[in-house]
This record gives C-alpha cells, sequence and structure tokens, in this order.
C-alpha cells in the first residue's frame, strides 16, 4: 500500500534466520524480502547498515530521504545489531546541522474538500489495466531519476585487486578488517559494500567488475546479496566466488581464509 | 420556477463521480446516501476521512468530497485509528463489507474495539463477497446458496453467520455505540449512522454500525426477491437494533439521579 501510495514509510529491519520462525538470532536472509518482497513491482529505498552508529545515522536519514521521494524506506540491520552492545553517539539532528524534509499532511488539509480544494483521494486499486501501466511508469521514472542522489557504497583498494570481496551489513565489518589484513600481506585484494542494496549501485560495481578479477560475495544467506550483484553486472567478465553461509555470521578469519583459497 | 429533473444528491457527494459505479440494485449506493446526508447534516464536510476497503466498497473511494483512502483488505479500521490518533480533530470513517470487516479484518476491528478507539466502522453486510463473484462470506446464512457453497451454506462444516454489532458491544467498553441497520428502514438506518458519527465527536468511544444491504447480481434475485431477502430473510439472522448507546445511558443515568 506504501508502494501504491507512495506513503513515506520507514521501516527498520533486524533479520533472522528463515524460512519460517527458525532462528531469533541472526542472518542476512531477509534481502530479498526487503528489497523486492512484494506482489506488483513496488519501488523501495534500502539501506543496509553495519553499526549501532549507522542505525542511528540511517534511521535519521530514512525519515528525510522517505519525506523527499515518497518511497517507502527502509533501515535493514540484523539480528546481530539488534542485540548487541557498541558504542553510539545519540545526537540532536538539529546540531548536526542535518536538515528535515518537511512532512505533509495527506488527509485534512485546511478547507472543505470540493468546495476550497480538491479532496485527497488515494487508492491502490485501479479500473484498467492502462490506468495503472500508466502510474507505474511514474513510479519508475521517478525512481530512476532519484537513483544517482541516493546511491551509497564504499569501496577501496579495489584499483589493482585480484579479488574484491563484496559484503554488506555486519558481514562487512569482517570484509574491512579481512582486506586489511591481507592488504598488510602484500595481497592484492579489495573490497566493495552496497550501502544502498536498492537501489543498487549497479553503475559503480560495473566499473570495477572487469577483467580476470574474481568477485567474492560473502553473506549470511545462499545467494541473496549474489542475485543483486549479478542483476547489477550482468555482462561483465569478473568472475563470481560464493562464500554464502546462510545464517550464520562470517568472521574476518573466514574471509582471510576464502580469500587465499581463491588467490 | 424551475423544476430539477434529478433526484437531490448529498452536499458531501462528489459529482463528478456520479453516477456511481455500484451495480443497480446494489445496497452501497442507499447506504452511502445516508452517509452522505449525514455529513451534510452535521457540516463536518471539511474534516471527514473517508476509509473504503477491498471489495465492492473500494468503489467508493472517490465517491464523496472528502478526504479519502482506500487500504487493504481488512485494514480500513486500523488506518483510519492511526489517522484518528495522528490528528483527533478529523472525523474517521472506516466502511467495509462483512468479507472486509468479519473475515480478513475482524484482528483490527476487534482490537480497535476493545481499545475503544474514537473512529465510526460502517459494515456493509450483503452475505457474500460480491466483488469477487459472490463467494460464502462470515455473514452468508445457512442454507444460503453462493458460489462456494452451491448446496447452501452448511453450518456443521462452516459454522453460523458471524454476529458482529454482538460481538462488538460484547467487548467495547463504555460510551461505544453500536447497531445494526438496515436499508430496508432507511430512516432508520440514517439515525444510527448519525448517532455513530455523533459519538466519536463526542469522544465516547468505539461507534459501529452494520448495515444490512442488497447485492441482487450476486444473490441472482430479481427485485421482488431482493426486497424481500433483505427486508424478510436476513432479519432472522441479523437482528436490527441498537445494542449500545451511550447517548440512551446517559438519559437513563440522569433520570435516576
Amino acid at each position: 500500500m506504501a508502494e501504491a501510495m507512495r506513503l513515506p514509510t520507514v521501516t527498520i529491519i533486524q533479520q533472522r534466520g528463515g524460512p519460517s520462525t527458525a532462528t531469533v538470532i541472526y542472518s542476512q536472509q531477509e534481502v530479498t524480502l526487503t528489497t523486492y518482497g512484494g506482489n506488483g513491482e513496488g519501488m523501495r529505498i534500502v539501506y543496509s547498515t553495519s553499526n549501532h552508529q549507522e542505525l542511528f545515522d540511517y534511521t535519521i536519514k530514512a525519515f528525510n530521504v522517505a519525506w523527499k521521494y515518497r518511497f517507502p524506506t527502509f533501515v535493514l540491520g540484523d539480528g546481530y545489531q539488534a542485540k548487541m552492545r557498541e558504542s553510539v553517539t545519540l545526537y540532536d539532528p538539529d546540531e548536526k546541522g542535518v536538515e528535515y524534509v518537511a512532512p505533509e499532511a495527506y488527509v485534512g488539509k485546511p478547507g472543505t474538500p470540493g468546495v476550497d480544494r480538491e479532496p485527497g483521494l488515494y487508492r491502490n486499486t485501479y479500473n484498467t489495466e492502462e490506468e495503472l501501466f500508466e502510474v507505474l511508469q511514474q513510479h519508475f521514472a521517478d525512481f530512476n531519476k532519484m537513483t544517482p542522489e541516493i546511491i551509497e557504497y564504499d569501496q577501496e583498494a579495489t584499483d589493482d585487486a585480484d579479488v574484491i570481496v563484496i559484503g554488506h551489513g555486519v558481514v562487512f565489518r569482517g570484509v574491512r578488517d579481512a582486506v586489511k589484513e591481507l592488504r598488510a600481506e602484500g595481497l592484492k585484494v579489495g573490497y566493495f559494500r552496497p550501502i544502498t542494496l536498492r537501489p543498487f549501485p549497479a553503475e559503480q560495481l560495473k566499473a570495477i567488475a572487469t577483467g580476470n578479477r574474481k568477485l567474492l560475495i560473502a553473506e549470511s544467506a545462499e545467494g541473496q546479496l549474489a542475485k543483486l550483484v549479478k542483476d547489477a553486472i550482468y555482462g561483465c567478465t569478473a568472475e563470481i566466488v560464493p562464500y554464502f553461509r546462510p545464517g550464520l555470521g562470517i568472521t574476518t578469519e573466514q574471509i582471510v581464509a576464502k580469500v587465499k583459497e581463491v588467490l | 420556477m424551475s423544476v430539477s429533473p434529478q433526484p437531490t444528491m448529498p452536499k458531501s457527494w462528489r459529482v463528478e463521480s456520479k453516477p456511481h459505479k455500484f451495480c443497480p440494485g446494489c445496497g452501497h449506493g442507499l447506504v452511502l446516501k445516508c452517509l452522505g446526508e449525514v455529513i451534510d447534516e452535521l457540516g463536518i464536510q471539511d474534516r471527514v476521512v473517508f476509509g473504503c476497503d477491498i471489495g465492492c466498497s473500494l468503489l467508493s473511494w472517490d465517491f464523496f468530497n472528502v478526504d479519502s483512502v482506500q487500504t487493504h483488505h481488512g485494514r480500513t479500521t486500523p488506518v483510519m485509528t492511526g489517522i484518528k490518533r495522528a490528528n483527533p480533530d478529523l472525523i474517521c470513517i472506516a466502511y467495509m463489507g462483512d468479507g472486509g470487516g468479519y473475515a480478513i479484518g475482524v484482528g483490527g476491528i476487534v482490537n480497535a474495539a476493545a481499545r475503544n478507539e474514537k473512529v465510526t466502522v460502517l459494515l456493509v453486510n450483503n452475505t457474500v463477497y460480491a466483488m469477487t463473484g459472490g463467494q460464502m462470506s462470515p455473514c452468508t446464512m445457512p442454507g444460503q446458496k453462493v458460489e462456494t457453497a452451491p448446496y447452501g451454506r452448511d453450518a456443521e462444516a462452516t459454522g453460523m453467520p458471524t454476529q458482529g454489532p454482538e460481538m462488538i458491544s460484547a467487548i467495547t467498553g463504555d460510551g461505544a455505540y453500536v447497531a445494526r441497520g438496515s436499508m430496508a428502514n432507511l430512516k432508520q438506518l440514517k439515525s444510527y449512522i448519525k448517532k455513530s458519527l455523533q459519538n466519536q465527536m463526542e469522544g465516547n468511544g468505539f461507534s459501529f454500525v452494520e448495515a444490512l444491504a442488497t447485492c441482487p447480481t450476486n444473490w441472482r434475485t430479481n427485485a421482488e426477491k431482493t426486497w424481500e431477502f433483505v427486508e424478510k430473510q436476513m432479519p432472522q439472522y441479523f437482528k436490527v437494533g441498537e445494542k449500545k448507546n451511550p447517548f440512551e445511558a446517559k438519559k437513563e443515568a440522569q433520570q435516576n439521579a
């Protein structure tokens, strides 16, 4: 409904193991659900955070982005981020100079509808196929226009890398430390971290998915991030190497070992 | 003096969306006429937010010149509750059918009622899922032949019709207004709808009106049989009247004082 009516909603998801009730501990198995899990083709914004500071920062950002672009916005964490303790600086967004996008009432604006103003008529059901088609074209166009303005990612040491490790969320912490360690050993390894899983930083990843490089995808799921990556880099020559551990955490040591195995 | 050949529409109706999209003989139009007249009489067109459900009731999404939200199936009560909480000055009306209200949306209604949320729910009971072709709904009557019960509803296998207002009156606290009206008695139905809105405006509690209504398309009835069904047969299971009335309770308390 939020997708259909362009309601500026913010949803915070902390991923658990699945399918069904499975575990309440941890996973990255709700990536597909969060980015694309709906009927029809609703457009969404999904930020994948990797620590408490980001959870705080991106929740503030999510409200602003949701109001600005009117797409449902998600902050995607996981069971570890939901339950662990670590330091975080809580701050008043005003003091940091964060500007709020002004919210707007959808209903109950001043004046009598039909007399002083048009009524707000919000629907998610259409009478004809053509009506829906037209509405969707506008959604897609708005989303595509917005994409370059909001995509976020992080990348390091990719220029000369033979292996680029791709990870998101809490797994990225292990990825970052592993790359640091491997570089210290003189190995040509870099990382790429999508922060917005949707829209996905496709052009940026495409630019480095070149030659006979290997893209090692580390995720606590059976290929949900990999699916987004494959879709983004279609046509590129880099080889995809999966490192899938559905519902399990991934440590720095495991990533280091895996990279050495494929180098 | 010229006489307009058109019957008078309530002022709050949206002329641009008329004629409306309901089938000939459908009860929705008359229920919505009552609602429109009540909105006019109470002078609340600038404060009403109208929420409609999925099913035939969704065809009312642009029925009024009031802010309107068409929600998910069964989610109209929670959406209206949310809007009311965000802006208590608004008068929120959740409009739905018996399928939306008593099956998929029963969780929303029961909990909003139990919390005595200050919204008005107007539920049109026509005993079938009408938009999808007349399948059995919670209010299909025993023996009534419908698309998914071609030999008639078997109460042993599928239960008895849901008694909505009776249930709502049992779980709401003081201040709730609960009634069942019928399009067979429009004057009475309109008075119930009016009280359900006044009750919300006074901030007393949850307000709920079920309206018995016709669906000749899915009942496969002619005009005479349609009227007989809503006037005679439906009240056998669905007793018309007020179940809970804070206005009466107040009067009684004053008399006893």
